[in-house]
């Protein structure tokens, strides 16, 4: 089960994801992203606080996020992950293409700046 | 289509679609002709806008109302009442009576309350008796209960070996016409689980009544479907405009029967039949419809489970097939070199996985070693799997650093245009005079050396870049590690340290090292052991990662 729930916060598109991001989730992941890029909201933060479980399949749908905004000069950030999706975060070194926030807010004031 | 329904009066239900533009009045050109004196040649007119239809009296004697509020122009709104004298005519918008395209060659039409199909007889599905023997209170209906029986049967007979679900559909509506010939309509609609919708599959229609469009009322359909009930019925509007002298076929009445196909419970569709003859139907013609509906659900069943087993041998020996060509890819021996020992493993968690391995042998007495993750899983994993093992056996021979390797994989795994795809990648260049190892890492799962005797075990993961397609600016580094004699290196994917227990916990990197100390010493027997650990931990339980091992042992 994923939830996903977006917000639109000074122009930044907050997405709480919670439950479970993996192969059969993913899919509904995606088909809120093309939404997002079709509309041309390419400043997004997924806040991950009470996302359980990611797999590959999960990290693909949100790379392939960071992917396409960034061809619009868009970004993707990361708040508040935890967890075993904070450990996968580690293990692949999506610390190094991610910027990860403790908070939403401080990642939503990072796009004004 | 909007349209407009008699109230009352001599022509109650008499129905005017509306086009582009109606006239009302005394004139005999007009659409909605009324022959009432107080009633001016050309009343009023109901025009198309943009959102529906608008009446505007055309400078009428008398006047035209709307909701008994005399008006000049006025936008309708579903259910208004207008008059013209004394003739009342409802108004009813567009949606009530949208036509619903069902896939196939019948239209449902959604009837409004008074339209409404008359429902004479209802026969329980569920409850009917399953031999379609009905209810029998006298010796003739035992043996009109038997003469059931036996077409029944026939039928079954005939039906049940069809295995083609299209065949049997036809053959099905074929058998219906020739056991109740007063039938002009036939057809069978089956549910489409894929586009969740009703779709007919076969109709059959009777030579001399073969024009015009087959529709069908939705009341009808949701009451076999949802009530899972057998329905005879016939147009509700009939007695009245049958009485009224009207002749049967100029409106369109028909007499029909539906039953439900039910299989294990299940609705999977309906049969129905349906005649111009007014009351062509008996309440016993339903119990025989009702008592060949099940056996015909029954042959579709079977029909449908073949189909779908044969897909499934289908895919089956597709997944076989590309099994046997991913392994075509994996090296067919481990390699030889002097004062070395090498041992791999590969374990799809299913027939075909998206994890890699490779030994490459490079000039100048070297040997690249590769372990690598492609995301997501199954047979799409697996092909991509198959293009980075190319991919890199090309850039392994042109490029010496594991950096620059894994930089120009990145590239290309970014070129591919599969966004959702990414790839993890351990690639390290072993040099066999020196035991030095380049060891590039690409978001993977790090290295693991066990020094001489099960003395200590070392994590190697100082550098490591992303995984590869993830940014086109990554930059890929390469530590070195210099293999002493005793030294036991492993390579592997993170389906060994998330294998999972059936208390889902993971294996972990932890349980990795402390398996890998107490190891035997040579790289097959280490990787024994700590595949014997691992199998322990998950005790059985079904895993969804692979697992890819590559060990290698300087003597």
């Amino acid at each position: 089960m994923l939830k996903i729930k977006l917000e639109e916060v000074d122009n930044v598109t907050v997405g709480y994801l919670s439950g479970n991001l993996d192969a059969s989730t993913a899919p509904e992941l995606k088909s809120q992203i093309e939404k997002l890029v079709d509309e041309r909201k390419v400043d997004v933060v997924f806040n991950l606080s009470d996302l359980e479980l990611i797999d590959s399949s999960g990290v693909g749908a949100i790379v392939s996020l960071f992917k396409r905004v960034r061809t619009l000069q868009g970004d993707v950030k990361i708040a508040e992950i935890t967890g075993q999706p904070a450990e996968i975060f580690k293990l692949l070194r999506l610390d190094k293409a991610f910027q990860i926030f403790s908070t939403t807010e401080e990642a939503i004031s990072k796009f004004r700046s | 289509m909007a349209y407009l329904l008699v109230n009352d009066g001599p022509n109650k239900g008499t129905k005017y679609t509306l086009e582009e533009e109606c006239v009302l009045g005394r004139s005999l050109d007009c659409q909605v002709q009324i022959q009432d004196l107080s009633v001016s040649r050309k009343h009023a007119r109901i025009s198309k806008v943009s959102h529906g239809y608008e009446v505007i009296d055309l400078g009428s004697g008398n006047g035209t109302f709307v909701n008994e509020i005399a008006v000049s122009r006025h936008l309708l709104k579903d259910k208004d009442i207008v008059r013209v004298s004394q003739l009342k005519l409802c108004y009813y918008e567009d949606q009530t009576e949208s036509r619903i395209p069902i896939q196939g060659a019948v239209t449902m039409l959604h009837t409004r309350d008074s339209l409404e199909q008359n429902i004479l007889q209802a026969l329980d599905a569920r409850e009917f008796n399953k031999d379609g023997a009905g209810v029998i209170k006298s010796s003739e209906d035992l043996a009109k209960a038997s003469d059931r029986l036996k077409t029944i049967y026939a039928i079954s007979q005939d039906i049940s070996n069809i295995l083609d679900i299209d065949d049997l559909l036809t053959e099905i509506l074929e058998r219906l016409f020739g056991e109740f010939d007063i039938a002009h309509t036939g057809f069978i609609m089956l549910h489409n689980d894929k586009t969740k919708s009703l779709e007919t599959r076969a109709l059959k229609r009777h030579p001399d009544y073969s024009d015009g469009e087959v529709t069908v009322s939705s009341t009808i359909i949701n009451q076999v479907l949802g009530e899972k009930q057998a329905v005879l019925s016939r147009d509700a509007m009939a007695d009245e405009r049958f009485l009224a002298g009207k002749s049967v076929a100029a409106i369109g009445i028909r007499s029909m029967i539906c039953a439900p196909l039910l299989w294990r419970g299940e609705s999977l569709g309906v049969i129905y039949l349906d005649s111009f003859l007014f009351d062509a139907f008996r309440e016993s013609d339903l119990e025989l419809l009702h008592g060949i509906s099940g056996q015909a659900a029954l042959a579709i069943g079977n029909a449908r489970l073949h189909e779908r087993l044969m897909k499934q041998q289908r895919f089956e020996q597709d997944l076989k097939m590309a099994e046997r060509i991913q392994q075509s890819f994996l090296p067919q021996k481990v390699p030889e070199a002097a004062g070395f020992s090498f041992c791999a493993r590969y374990e799809p968690a299913f027939e075909v996985g998206g994890d890699f391995y490779d030994f490459i042998e490079l000039p100048n007495d070297r040997l690249g070693l590769v372990v690598g993750d492609v995301s997501g899983k199954g047979v799409a994993a697996a092909l991509y799997m198959a293009k980075m093992s190319r991919d890199l056996r090309y850039f392994a021979l042109s490029e010496s650093s594991p950096g620059r390797v894994l930089g120009w994989m990145n590239k290309m795994v970014l070129e591919s245009g599969q966004d959702d795809i990414f790839v993890t990648m351990l690639y390290a260049v072993l040099e066999k005079q020196t035991g030095r190892l380049l060891i590039g890492n690409a978001g993977h799962m790090p290295v693991v050396v066990r020094e001489p005797n099960g003395r200590r075990v070392r994590i190697l993961d100082e550098i490591a870049g992303l995984p590869l397609g993830v940014m086109p600016e990554a930059e890929y580094e390469y530590e070195i590690y210099n293999m002493n004699r005793g030294d036991t290196v492993l390579l592997y994917s993170d389906g060994l340290v998330e294998a999972m227990s059936p208390n889902s916990e993971m294996f972990g990197i932890q349980s990795v090292q402390t398996s890998m100390l107490n190891a035997r010493s040579k790289p097959i027997e280490l990787v024994e052991d700590l595949l014997m650990d691992m199998e322990a931990h998950v005790s059985g339980a079904p895993q969804f990662d692979d697992t890819t091992l590559i060990c290698v042992g300087r003597l």
